[in-house]
C-alpha cells in the first residue's frame, strides 16, 4: 500500500506528454504543465487585479476597523468594530466630538432605488424588445436610438434631466401641464426626488435591457411562436405564457447587472445636486460614503459604509455567478 | 406596409396595416423620448448665454424669428473648449493607454484561462468575473492612500518631467492609467473569453499535438485571427483561382486550382493534410486569413455543415509551424 | 446566446452596448434550431471588439474622468526649487484670476527674485481645493500657501501651520486690521494666516427700476419682515419675481438664514449660536422668515444656479437678491447696469451695524518648501498696496482700515466705509469661518432637509443639535 502522500505527490508532479506517434514520453517536470506554461498569460493580469481589486477591498476592510479621520496616517494597532456599530445604531465614535447618524435612511433609499430602477428598466426593455422584434424596417436605426443614452456619461445625463425637470421651462412639466396634472416641483420635492432620479436612470439604461431581451428573444426558435399561434393563443397570451418564461436567463443576468449598477449611481446624484449632499430623500449609500470620506474627512467611517455597500453587491452577484457556474455557462 | 404580415402570420385582432401603424408609432414615440434630452442639451449649447435665462431649453435658438428662444451663439462651445481643453487632453492621455492595456491583458488572460485547459482555471476565472461588480466606492479610500502614500510614484516621476510633453502632474495620469487598466481587466477578459470559446477545441488540440507551445498557439492562432477576421469571413465563400493569398506558395499552386471544396478533417493524424471549408490547404492559411477564420468558425459551430471525415492527401505543413 | 451583460461602470458599459449590438443577429433561428443564417452577422471578430472597445471606451471613459482633480497647472512648473513659491488657489477664471495675477505682479515688482509656481485648482468656491491640499499634506508635500477661508476652516488642516506672528503679523498689521478679521486669522491663539479681502454677506441688492415701479423704498426697510412685505407689494404691482434665489444647492439658503438670524437675534444671539448655545426660538423664527420669503422665489428656483438668479436681477426680471458682494462683481462687469442708477445695495434690513463677512486668506504652512519667499509674500499681502491691487480686480474690499480705496469703484468704497464703521464683524457660518467643519456639515445636512420640506421646527431642532 503506497503512502498516500507519496501517491499525491507523484500525481501532482507527474505530467506526461502525449507523443505524436501515440506513445507517451517520460514524466515531465512541473514546468511543463499547461497551467504553468500558460501562466505568463494569465498571471500578470491576475496579479494586477489581485492587487487593485482584492487587495484594495481587503485594505478597505482593515481601514474600516481603524479610527482614521482627517489628516495623518491610519493607526493599525487599535482595530475595532466601532464604525459598524455607529453605522447601524448611531452614536459618538471615538474619533468624533459630535454624534454621527446611522445609515438607515441611505440604505432604505438605496434599496428603493435598486428595486424600482431594475424592475421598471427590465419591464420597459422587455416591451421595447418585443416591439423591435416584430421584423420592422429600420430596426438598426431604432436600436441605435434606444442605445444612444447609454453612450452619455452620468454627469451629462444629470444636467440634461435637470433641464427637463425645470418647473417652468422643462419638458416634463410641459407634458404634465398638457395632461392636466399641472406644473409640479420635482427636483427638490422629497416625494418625487428619488423617482425623478430613477426615471432618468431608466431612460439611460432601458436600451441595455432591450438589447439583452432582444438577444434572448432571437434565440427562441420560430417554432415556439408558430406552435402557440396554431394552438389559438392571442398575441398577449402567447408572449405571457410561452415566450417570457423562456427569457428567464436573460432576465436574471440583466437584473444582476442593473441592480449592482444602481448601487453605484453616485456620479449622477453628485452632478444633479451639485455636491455631496443630494438631500435626505435621495441620499443613497454611495453618496453617503463619499460624503463621509471626502467631505467630512471621516475616512474610516466611509470605509465601513463602503464595506456594507460591497457586501450588498456581493449578496446579489454571488448566487448569480454560482448558478452560471453550475450550469456551465461561465 | 401592407405587404408586411408580421413574422408569424396575420395579427388576430385588427387589420395588420393598422397594427403596424400603431407599432411604428410607438417605436417612433419611444425614439423621441430617448432623443429629447439629448436634443435639449444640444439646443442649450448653442444659445447665447446672455439670452439663456427664461428661454425654453428644448427649442432651437431662433431669437430674431421666434421670441423667447434665445439667440444663436457658439460662445458656450468656445467657453467649453477653453475650460475643458486641458481636461480633454488629459482624458485622451488616460483613456487610450488604459484601453489598449486592458484589452491586451484581458486577451492574454482569457487565452490562458480558456483556450488552454487546465484544472482549476475556472476558479481563477470566477475571481476575474467577480471583479466586474465591485462598487468603486469600496476601493476609493485605499486607492487614495496607495497612490499618495505607499507608492512613491510622484517622486519617481519628477525626473521625467524634463522630457518634452511630459509635465509634473502626469504622474497622476500614470496612476489613473494603471488603475483603469486593472478595473477594466475583468470585463475585457469576459468578452474575450466569450470569443475564444468559439474557437475550435480540435484545432488547439491539434496544435498541441504537433508540438506548439502555449506562446506559439497564442501568436499563431489567436493573433492571426484578429487582424483579418473582420473582413468577409463568409461561410459560403469558395476559393477563387488567382487570388493572391496563396500565389506565393509555389508548391500549392496546383492544389489551389481544385474547385471542389474540401471538408475539414478532424483526424488526429499529422501526416494527413487538412483543408478548410474554403478549400485551401493548410499552408495557405497563414496568408489567407479569411479561410483560416472561416475554418475555425465552421468547426466551432455545432450546427455547421462540416463534419465529413474525409481527408486530403496534399499534406503540407501546418500553419503554426510556418 | 453568448451575451454576458455585465457593466462595471459607464465607460465599459458603452463598449458593451456596442459589442452587444454587433452581436445580435438579424434573424431568428429557424425551426431546426440551426443558426446558419446568423453566422454572418453574429460573428463578432476580435478586430471589431478591439475597435469598438477603443472607440466606445474613449467616449465613455472620457466622460467619466471629467471630475478628477483638475489641477490644470496652467502656470505650474512643478514643486521644488527652494525659491519657488507654490501657491494653490481656486481662481481659475474670471475676476479672481485677474486679481491673483495683479497681486503676484505687484509682489514681483518688489521681489523680482521670487519665482511663483502657481496652480489653479478647478472647482468653483474652492470645492476641490481642500481635497487637493489634503492629499498633498498626506503625501508630506505641503504647498507654500493656498487660498483658504480662515476661521474655523483652519481646523481642517490641523497641525499643518506655523506661527507667523513675529515675521508677518507685525504691529503694523495688528493696528490696521479690525478685531473680527484678526481673530479669524488665528488658529488656537496663534497667528497663522493673512486675510487678503473681505466679502460682505449681509447685502440686499435690488434692481432700481423694478422697485420704483412697485413703489418700494429700500431704505425704509428695517427688518426681515419688512422685506417680506416689500416682496408682497412687488408681486402685486409688477410682473417681476420679488426675490431671486436658487435652491438647487443649500449654500444660498444657509447664507440667507444666518443673515436673518443676525438681524433678529442680534450679534449676541448669533454668537451664542455659533458657540453652540443657540436659542431654539430665535433659530426657528429666522427659519420661519425664510419660509415666508420662499413664497416669492422664482418658480424654477430648484433648477437654476446663483448666476441665473443674479441675471434675473440684471435683466429686470427680479427685484431683490440676497448674496455676497461677488454678485456685485457681475453687475460691475455688465454694460449699462450701473451702481446707483440701475442697481443698489442696502445692508440687509435688521443687520445694520454688523458686517457679516467671509475672507480669503493665505496661511503659512509648516515644512514650507520656500519659507523665506512665503514670508515675504504674506507680508506683501498684508500691505495696503497689495490688498488694493487684489481687490480692485476682485470686487471685494481690503481688510486694512488704512488702505487707499480711491482706486476702487464707488460700490466698494461705500462698502469700505460701512466696514470700518461697523460695530462688529461676525464670521459667516456658510463659509466655514464660524463653526467647526463637523458642525458645519450637520448644518448643511439640516438645510438640505429644510429645502425639501420647509419645516422650520424640525430644522431648528436639527440646527441646535448640530453642535452635539
Amino acid at each position: 500500500m503506497r503512502n498516500p502522500l507519496t501517491v499525491l505527490k507523484r500525481r501532482l508532479s507527474e505530467h506526461r506528454e502525449v507523443r505524436t506517434d501515440g506513445g507517451t514520453t517520460s514524466a515531465g517536470s512541473i514546468l511543463d504543465r499547461d497551467s504553468v506554461r500558460s501562466a505568463p498569460f494569465w498571471l500578470p493580469p491576475f496579479l494586477l487585479i489581485g492587487l487593485f481589486i482584492y487587495g484594495a477591498i481587503a485594505w478597505n476592510i482593515v481601514l474600516s476597523l481603524t479610527d482614521f479621520q482627517g489628516l495623518g496616517s491610519p493607526d493599525y494597532s487599535a482595530l475595532d468594530f466601532e464604525n459598524y456599530v455607529v453605522a447601524f445604531f448611531g452614536g459618538t465614535p471615538s474619533w468624533s466630538e459630535l454624534t454621527v447618524s446611522p445609515i438607515w435612511n441611505s440604505a432604505w433609499n438605496t434599496v428603493v432605488l435598486m428595486v424600482s430602477f431594475s424592475v421598471v428598466c427590465l419591464a420597459l426593455g422587455l416591451v421595447l424588445a418585443i416591439l423591435v422584434d416584430q421584423e420592422i424596417r429600420f430596426e438598426n436605426t431604432f436600436r441605435t436610438i434606444y442605445l444612444l443614452p447609454m453612450s452619455l456619461s452620468f454627469v451629462v445625463t444629470a444636467k440634461f434631466w435637470l433641464y427637463m425637470y425645470n418647473v417652468e421651462t422643462g419638458l416634463v412639466n410641459l407634458f404634465l401641464g398638457a395632461v392636466g396634472v399641472g406644473p409640479v416641483e420635482i427636483v427638490q420635492n422629497p416625494d418625487l426626488k428619488l423617482a425623478a432620479v430613477a426615471f432618468a436612470l431608466i431612460w439611460q439604461f432601458s436600451g441595455y435591457a432591450m438589447i439583452v431581451y432582444l438577444a434572448g428573444l432571437r434565440a427562441i426558435p420560430t417554432s415556439h411562436f408558430e406552435a402557440a399561434r396554431v394552438d389559438g393563443a392571442s398575441t398577449l397570451r402567447m408572449y405571457w405564457r410561452v415566450i417570457i418564461p423562456q427569457l428567464r436567463t436573460a432576465t436574471v443576468s440583466a437584473l444582476v447587472v442593473l441592480t449592482v449598477f444602481s448601487l453605484k449611481a453616485f456620479d449622477f446624484l453628485f452632478s444633479m445636486y451639485g455636491g455631496y449632499q443630494p438631500g435626505p430623500s435621495a441620499d443613497i449609500l454611495a453618496t453617503r460614503m463619499v460624503r463621509e470620506a471626502y467631505s467630512n474627512g471621516n475616512w474610516a467611517y466611509g470605509s465601513a459604509i463602503a464595506v456594507i455597500l460591497f457586501i450588498m453587491a456581493l449578496a446579489i452577484v454571488t448566487p448569480y455567478i454560482y448558478s452560471q457556474y453550475k450550469r456551465g455557462e461561465l | 406596409m401592407s405587404t408586411e404580415t408580421g413574422r408569424v402570420g396575420e395579427w388576430s385582432l385588427f387589420g395588420h396595416s393598422l397594427r403596424r401603424v400603431v407599432l411604428y408609432g410607438i417605436l417612433a414615440g419611444m425614439g423621441v423620448f430617448y432623443l429629447i434630452p439629448i436634443e435639449t442639451g444640444i439646443m442649450t449649447s448653442i444659445i447665447n448665454p446672455a439670452s439663456y435665462t427664461g428661454s425654453f431649453p428644448y427649442l432651437p435658438p431662433l431669437e430674431p424669428l421666434v421670441p423667447g428662444t434665445g439667440t444663436f451663439s457658439l460662445e458656450p462651445w468656445q467657453g467649453a473648449i477653453d475650460g475643458l481643453g486641458q481636461g480633454l487632453v488629459n482624458s485622451v492621455i488616460l483613456v487610450v493607454p488604459a484601453t489598449i492595456f486592458s484589452g491586451l491583458l484581458g486577451s492574454m488572460a482569457a487565452f490562458g484561462l480558456t483556450t488552454i485547459s487546465w484544472r482549476g482555471q475556472i476558479g481563477i476565472y470566477i475571481l476575474f468575473v467577480a471583479g466586474i461588480f465591485i462598487p468603486y466606492q469600496a476601493v476609493l479610500v485605499p486607492l487614495t492612500q496607495f497612490w499618495y502614500n505607499v507608492v512613491p510614484l510622484q517622486a519617481v516621476f519628477e525626473p521625467l518631467a524634463v522630457l518634452p510633453f511630459v509635465q509634473e502632474y502626469h504622474w497622476k495620469l500614470v496612476a489613473l492609467i494603471i488603475t483603469h487598466t486593472a478595473y477594466g481587466l475583468p470585463i475585457c477578459t469576459l468578452l474575450f473569453r466569450a470569443h475564444y470559446k468559439k474557437l475550435s477545441d480540435e484545432m488547439v488540440e491539434a496544435a498541441q499535438l504537433d508540438g506548439a507551445s502555449v506562446a506559439t498557439i497564442y501568436r499563431r492562432i489567436i493573433l492571426r485571427c484578429r487582424s483579418r477576421c473582420s473582413r468577409s469571413c463568409s461561410s459560403t465563400s469558395s476559393p477563387r483561382s488567382g487570388t493572391t493569398c496563396c500565389s506565393r506558395s509555389p508548391s500549392s499552386s496546383s492544389a489551389m486550382q481544385r474547385s471542389s471544396p474540401r471538408i475539414w478533417s478532424v483526424s488526429a493524424s499529422p501526416s494527413r493534410g487538412r483543408t478548410s471549408r474554403c478549400g485551401w490547404p493548410p499552408h495557405c492559411w497563414l496568408r489567407c486569413r479569411r479561410c483560416w477564420c472561416t475554418s475555425s468558425s465552421a468547426i466551432s459551430s455545432p450546427r455547421g455543415s462540416l463534419h465529413s471525415m474525409t481527408t486530403d492527401s496534399t499534406g503540407g505543413t501546418h500553419p503554426w509551424q510556418n | 446566446m453568448l451575451i454576458y451583460p455585465m457593466i462595471i461602470n459607464v465607460g465599459h458599459g458603452h463598449l458593451l452596448s456596442y459589442c452587444i449590438t454587433a452581436k445580435i443577429g438579424r434573424f431568428r433561428a429557424d425551426t431546426h434550431g440551426d443558426n446558419l443564417m446568423t453566422d454572418k452577422s453574429t460573428k463578432l471578430s476580435r478586430r471589431t471588439v478591439l475597435t469598438t472597445t477603443g472607440a466606445a471606451a474613449v467616449t465613455g471613459l472620457a466622460g467619466c474622468t471629467g471630475g478628477d482633480e483638475g489641477s490644470g497647472g496652467s502656470n505650474g512648473n512643478g514643486s521644488g526649487g527652494a525659491n519657488e513659491l507654490e501657491l494653490l488657489h481656486a481662481w481659475s477664471s474670471g475676476d479672481g484670476n485677474a486679481a491673483i495675477a495683479a497681486l503676484i505682479e505687484g509682489f514681483q515688482e518688489e521681489h523680482p527674485d521670487v519665482e511663483f509656481a502657481e496652480e489653479p485648482v478647478d472647482g468653483a468656491a474652492r470645492s476641490n481645493l481642500d481635497q487637493v491640499v489634503l492629499n498633498k499634506l498626506q503625501a508630506n508635500d505641503p504647498p507654500s500657501t493656498f487660498q483658504l477661508w480662515p476661521g474655523k476652516n483652519l481646523a481642517k488642516f490641523d497641525g499643518a501651520y506655523e506661527d507667523i506672528e513675529d515675521d508677518v503679523w507685525t504691529d503694523d498689521l495688528k493696528e490696521n486690521y479690525l478685531a473680527g478679521p484678526q481673530e479669524q486669522a488665528q488658529y488656537n491663539g496663534s497667528y497663522v494666516s493673512v486675510p487678503l479681502n473681505i466679502h460682505r454677506i449681509n447685502n440686499l441688492f435690488y434692481n432700481t427700476a423694478v422697485l420704483e415701479e412697485a413703489g418700494v423704498d429700500p431704505a425704509s426697510l428695517s427688518s426681515a419682515s419688512d422685506v417680506v412685505s416689500a416682496c408682497e407689494t412687488i408681486a402685486a404691482e409688477t410682473d417681476a419675481v420679488p426675490f431671486a434665489h436658487q435652491t438647487s444647492g443649500t449654500w444660498s439658503t444657509v447664507q440667507l438664514w444666518e443673515t436673518i438670524l443676525l438681524g433678529q437675534a442680534g450679534i449676541d444671539g448669533y454668537e451664542a449660536f455659533i458657540n453652540g448655545n443657540g436659542d431654539a426660538g430665535q433659530v426657528q423664527t429666522a427659519l420661519e422668515s425664510v419660509v415666508e420669503l420662499s413664497e416669492y422665489y422664482p418658480g424654477d428656483s430648484s433648477s437654476i444656479t446663483f448666476t441665473e438668479a443674479n441675471t434675473m436681477v440684471m435683466d429686470g426680471d427680479a427685484a431683490f437678491i440676497h448674496q455676497g458682494d461677488w454678485a456685485a462683481g457681475a453687475y460691475s462687469n455688465a454694460d449699462g447696469f450701473n451702481y446707483g442708477e440701475d442697481w443698489g445695495q442696502v445692508t440687509y434690513p435688521g443687520t445694520s451695524g454688523s458686517y457679516l463677512l467671509n475672507m480669503d486668506s493665505f496661511p503659512f504652512m509648516a515644512n514650507n518648501p520656500s519659507p523665506e519667499a512665503t514670508r515675504q509674500f504674506l507680508s506683501y499681502c498684508g500691505t495696503a498696496e497689495g490688498q488694493v491691487r487684489f481687490n480692485a480686480e476682485k470686487g471685494s474690499i481690503p481688510p486694512r482700515s488704512d488702505a487707499d480705496v480711491s482706486a476702487l469703484n464707488q460700490f466698494q468704497q461705500d462698502q469700505f466705509e460701512d466696514f470700518n464703521a461697523a460695530d462688529n464683524q461676525p464670521p459667516s457660518v456658510e463659509h466655514g469661518l464660524a463653526v467647526s467643519p463637523a458642525v458645519k456639515t450637520n448644518i448643511s445636512d439640516a438645510f438640505s432637509s429644510f429645502l425639501e420640506n420647509y419645516d422650520a421646527a424640525a430644522t431648528a431642532d436639527a440646527l441646535i443639535g448640530a453642535s452635539n
